[in-house]
């Protein structure tokens, strides 16, 4: 099975750099057995963009910050319909294209190979508009359970395919 | 006074957000667009390295980080006084036109496409590149998705990496062409070609073979007579990646023409009292508000306005398409800003034959696109056309190259203006006193602003929180008559 974890937002951007902060922590804990077929990396797009970048895989993990649910640090997981049935029909992030949902239903419907499983795993922030590095104290103590979460979900057995990957 | 909200536009980078106040009579008082702005990244870039600037900027902006990266590494070339090689500019050249072509696609297909494909009084849920390719066909589908793919190949080849690229460097770029990777742009650079000519005929099609769609573009609504700016090559043709700036006035008739780096001598900065943003106008005529015409230094940096300001385009479809389009418009300069979705076609097929002609040209295999920076830096500034209008990138440092400053001005800026000019006329136009107002009309408000395809609060990135979309109609008294909520409820 192939896995993708995508770290989504700006680490120049304070709190809003959770996600890719977190995919580094999950390399950083990844089981060298899972190394061959887990890729991991981190951007700043969404849309369009973004689907193109879940296209060779079949499990993909998305961890993103997410502004106004909840005090900021707290953890919120869902999958893609999940997502859907709270955003339709808005954007999932980037606006200048078109919202995931709207991505990933064009590339199914065009026959464009797509995952089986998006997983969002996301921490609420505060806010997303002032520059600088570095996360608060609240988004740096939850960087340990969202790794923790995300590599259970690397570690979930793939049932299509009846394969034990831990 | 009643009031109309549209919070934030759909369908644009960033959180905008519309404000239409109406009088007694329920007619538009006045409009207004509100846009949050990142703060501090002057102040988070100084102190750090110039080199590291092609990285950082990228960063700025989910939407167009590759203009960032070029805009940044030619204001790098500047700073360490070092020129870059032929090959080297034609490489940067070619990686640039691949993002245009991803670009311009993308806006043309789902940004601004559904208003004419499927209409403006379309279901909002369906007015998105879904219900577009539904309607033209699933093979343009995969037409779309396979030139976004294609160019975003070219892209990582060229820029080191998919998204966010990191080979600008001064003077040089630190990625070399190989014989194979070349082949492939090759092929990729002339399927683009006949992807954008398709694109065009799509255009003339749907839009100018549609009497309605036609008038709705000629028409007064979405008109501005305004100045127009964009960067010209020594021959007077659009160029994106270099060249001088360019601004004619609403008679066509040049204004001034200038390097890059003199920008502050013709560009200064308005601050309206309903906005924290800051409007740009040309200092030579002068602020008189958001007002059109020859005696308001308002103006516009888009597709439209690089045709406007320029001379032609240098390659020969474009030209040809460059010609009919004015003479389908009745001359130039084009002040019909719905002309700019046509414009920007145009560019599309200019970047596209551009591609080839830098593809096929065997300088771009020189694996010498490296050099050393051993002058002492003090100030660079750099300027490529972003898709969405003119971006500048400007620096000054301490002797061992820490930046001491950091100003951009970023392309959608150049436009504050007449996009709060044309959001106002088109919101006059279609709310009037007694109308019930509508998806579509505020559609049609809404289309007086996506036109300029502006990226406003670039490169944050999150969920959804609360329901990005309320629009609430109050009476005159300020008691609410309608509100909608097309959003979403917290998950």
């Amino acid at each position: 099975m192939r896995q993708i974890v995508i770290g989504l937002g700006n680490p120049l951007l304070g709190d809003d750099g959770i996600g890719p902060r977190v995919a580094e922590e999950v390399d950083r804990l990844l089981p060298d057995e899972l190394r061959s077929t887990v890729h991991i990396t981190e951007a700043a797009v969404g849309g369009l963009r973004l689907a193109e970048l879940m296209t060779d895989y079949d499990r993909v993990i998305l961890i993103d910050a997410l502004l106004d649910v909840g005090p900021a640090g707290s953890i919120h997981e869902w999958d893609l319909e999940e997502l859907d049935a709270a955003s339709q029909p808005q954007r999932y992030a980037c606006a200048h294209d078109t919202t995931l949902a709207t991505a990933l239903e064009l590339h199914r419907s065009l026959g464009v190979p797509g995952p089986n499983e998006v997983h969002i795993l996301a921490a609420t922030i505060d806010e997303v508009d002032t520059f600088g590095c570095g996360l608060s104290g609240p988004l740096e103590r939850a960087v340990p359970e969202l790794a923790r979460r995300a590599l259970g979900l690397l570690s979930r057995v793939d049932t299509e395919n009846d394969e034990v990957t831990i | 006074m009643a009031r109309i909200s549209i919070d934030p536009i759909t369908r644009l980078e960033g959180h905008g957000k519309i404000e239409i106040f109406l009088d007694d009579k329920g007619d538009v008082e006045n409009a207004y667009f509100q846009i949050p702005e990142l703060r501090g990244f002057e102040a988070f870039c100084v102190g750090r390295p110039a080199e590291e600037m092609p990285r950082i900027t990228n960063r700025i902006c989910g939407v167009c980080p590759e203009a960032h990266h070029l805009a940044a590494t030619k204001a790098l070339d500047e700073l360490y006084g070092l020129q870059p090689s032929s090959a080297v500019r034609k490489i940067r050249e070619l990686f640039y036109s691949a993002f245009f072509v991803a670009d311009h696609t993308v806006h043309f297909y789902a940004l601004g496409g559904p208003d004419f494909i499927l209409g403006p009084d379309a279901p909002k849920a369906q007015r998105n590149i879904l219900g577009v390719i539904h309607k033209v066909g699933l093979d343009i589908g995969r037409q779309v998705i396979d030139c976004r793919k294609r160019n975003h190949d070219v892209i990582r080849m060229l820029g080191g990496r998919g998204i966010h690229p990191v080979s600008g460097m001064p003077g040089g770029w630190s990625t070399t062409v190989s014989k194979e990777d070349r082949e492939t742009i090759r092929g990729y650079a002339r399927q683009n070609v006949a992807f954008a000519e398709f694109t065009l005929q799509v255009f003339k099609d749907i839009v100018l073979a549609n009497p309605v769609y036609l008038d709705m573009v000629l028409s007064e609504a979405y008109t501005h007579r305004t100045y127009y700016m964009g960067t010209v090559d020594p021959a007077g043709k659009v160029n994106f990646y270099d060249g001088q700036i360019r601004v004619v006035g609403p008679d066509g008739k040049q204004l001034v023409q200038y390097d890059a780096r003199d920008y502050a001598q013709h560009i200064a900065e308005r601050v309206e009292p309903w906005s924290y943003l800051k409007f740009p106008y040309l200092k030579a005529v002068g602020w008189k508000g958001l007002e059109d015409g020859a005696d308001s230094g308002v103006y516009c940096a888009t597709p439209l306005s690089r045709l406007n300001a320029a001379d032609g385009m240098a390659t020969p479809k474009a030209q040809a398409a460059y010609e009919e389009f004015y003479a389908t418009l009745g001359g130039k300069p084009v002040h019909q800003r719905l002309a700019t979705h046509w414009a920007r076609v145009i560019e599309l097929l200019y970047a596209a034959e551009r591609m080839v002609e830098l593809a096929d040209d065997d300088e771009i295999l020189d694996p010498n696109v490296r050099v050393v920076a051993d002058k002492e830096p003090k100030e660079g500034i750099g300027s490529v056309e972003a898709p969405r209008g003119t971006l500048t990138h400007h620096y000054r440092t301490d002797p061992n190259g820490i930046l001491t400053h950091v100003n951009l001005v970023v392309g959608t800026t150049n436009n504050y203006a007449p996009m709060a000019m044309s959001v106002k006329k088109a919101a006059k136009a279609h709310i009037r006193a007694g109308e019930i107002v509508t998806d579509g009309l505020l559609n049609r408000v809404e289309m007086a602003f996506r036109l300029y395809d502006p990226c406003m609060s670039c490169a944050t990135h999150h969920l959804p929180g609360q329901g990005p979309l309320e629009v609430t109609v109050r009476a005159a008294d300020g008691s609410v008559v309608k509100r909608l909520e097309r959003a979403l409820t917290k998950p």
